[in-house]
């Protein structure tokens, strides 16, 4: 029986493979685990199985120094996004082997355009399936208060966009006091969306006590906006009790995380603005209603006043109106009574003229004027014949004089 | 004051006014109504000030 030393098998192998991959080939893979150890990046690269997720082949992978160097220069600010666990990646790289440390991928270049086609083949299957579960809308039905004052913020405390928003909202220029509560949660990278989901859980747990949730970022790139292209993050924000409004930082893209809000706003400065705007619009109408308020308040005074003025001068008028008048009828029944008294006063003289003029009749001086004499016996005036006898001495009374003389003769 | 006093105070007034107009009023009574109405024009007289400066004060 052949026997090879390990050496020799491994040696074998390393020959195999050198000649069999003479030439550097593409490959495309997810990135698994990274980490980088002065100025090379060791990593894992895995498969997983479509049918159950499992993974189905892995390799270590290393970026040497050299082509780090060539590949940081190409691909910029992506980088750190392109090299983050989960990325799905086209590597382009040389198979070795190696006796002591097996096999490994050596990366020369990455394609990014895979990347980006896989991102947003991945953003399109989680909107498809948000749209699915019918939560899309969701959190664009919520009522955002008109006057926010309180806002729960899910930021890095070190983020410079953080840092923009704190200060545009502290110092805003119409003195709004509102209030601003931190929910720490990293904004980039893999523990995006534990995190943030997390702080969406605490805050959601409390939810009546805030308006509404901002999730601001300082800029970045497209990359590292994949975060946000995440499912967990997307149902978790369109189905929050709360308005959520975003400013992740981003002029052109739209992330998952924006498409589900209540708002997408493109920087923390468009938030900040828009939550100011909002109480300043509520203000304004405020001052507005006021003014009409003011207005109106004023004209019923005014109403009030000149109706006053109006009774007041009836007031004044209509008792001097009232007293005329019962003067006037004073002065009437006056008249009356005056034309009645010297009415009855004629009636009366008349009446006793008429009677002067009766007595005048009646008085003898008057009868014995006009030719007729009275009788006396003695001092007696005689009217009946029975009084008289036979030698009776009388006087004939005249109106100018009187005389004696002697009865003689009676006949009855 | 009461809330309505005003209102109150200004009906008075009117059925006052409406008394003199309607000649109802006697002449006896009529000092008396028009004593009671020269209060009730400074009752209104004063609540319409008081609230003028309210407005002013309230909404300046």
């Amino acid at each position: 029986m052949t026997s090879y030393s390990l050496f020799e098998l491994n040696e074998y192998i390393k020959q195999v493979m050198a000649l069999n991959f003479t030439e550097p080939i593409w490959v495309n893979c997810e990135i698994s685990q990274v980490k980088e150890v002065r100025g090379q990046v060791y990593m894992e690269v895995v498969q997983h199985s479509e049918s159950d997720n499992l993974i189905k082949a892995q390799s270590a992978a290393v970026i040497w120094y050299k082509s780090f160097l060539f590949i940081k220069k190409k691909l910029g600010d992506l980088l750190p996004a392109i090299l983050t666990e989960g990325t799905k990646v086209m590597l382009k790289v040389t198979v070795e082997f190696h006796e002591r440390y097996g096999l490994k991928l050596n990366i020369e270049d990455i394609d990014i355009s895979y990347t980006i086609g896989q991102m947003e083949m991945a953003r399109q299957k989680i909107i498809e399936k948000l749209k699915q579960a019918g939560v899309m809308e969701k959190n664009s039905f919520t009522t955002l208060p008109a006057v926010i004052q309180r806002v729960a913020v899910i930021s890095s405390a070190t983020a410079a966009g953080f840092a923009d928003f704190k200060a545009q909202i502290a110092n805003n220029e119409y003195g709004y006091d509102i209030q601003l509560d931190l929910f720490p949660a990293a904004m980039q990278g893999t523990n995006t969306e534990r995190e943030v989901c997390a702080a969406l859980e605490t805050i959601e747990l409390k939810h009546t006590e805030y308006d509404c949730v901002a999730i601001i970022r300082g800029g970045g790139s497209k990359l590292d906006l994949a975060s946000f292209d995440n499912y967990n993050i997307g149902h978790k924000v369109a189905t929050f009790p709360i308005p959520v409004i975003t400013g992740i930082g981003h002029e052109i893209d739209s992330t998952v995380a924006d498409m589900v809000s209540f708002s997408a706003l493109k920087t923390p400065t468009a938030v900040a603005t828009f939550i100011i705007d909002r109480n300043m619009q509520f203000e304004s109408e405020i001052l507005q209603v006021m003014q009409v308020i003011n207005q109106l308040a004023k004209q019923k005074v005014e109403y009030n006043k000149l109706a006053l003025e109006q009774i007041t001068q009836m007031v004044a008028l209509k008792p001097k109106e009232i007293t005329r008048s019962h003067q006037l009828q004073l002065d009437q029944t006056k008249e009356l009574l005056k034309q009645a008294a010297k009415y009855s006063l004629k009636e009366l003289t008349e009446q006793i003229s008429y009677t002067e003029k009766i007595i005048k009749m009646a008085d003898p001086q008057n009868v014995l004027k006009r030719g007729f004499v009275m009788l006396q016996k003695g001092k007696k005036t005689i009217s009946n014949i029975k009084e008289l006898e036979i030698d009776d001495s009388i006087i004939l009374k005249y109106y100018e004089g009187s005389a004696e003389a002697k009865i003689t003769k009676i006949s009855k | 004051m009461a809330e309505n006093t005003y209102q109150k105070a200004y009906s008075e007034l009117q059925s006052i006014v409406a008394k003199m107009q309607n000649e109802e009023i006697g002449l006896d009574e009529l000092g008396k109504e028009v004593k009671r109405a020269a209060e009730l024009i400074k009752m209104c007289k004063v609540k319409l000030r008081d609230v003028e400066k309210e407005i002013e004060v309230s909404l300046a």
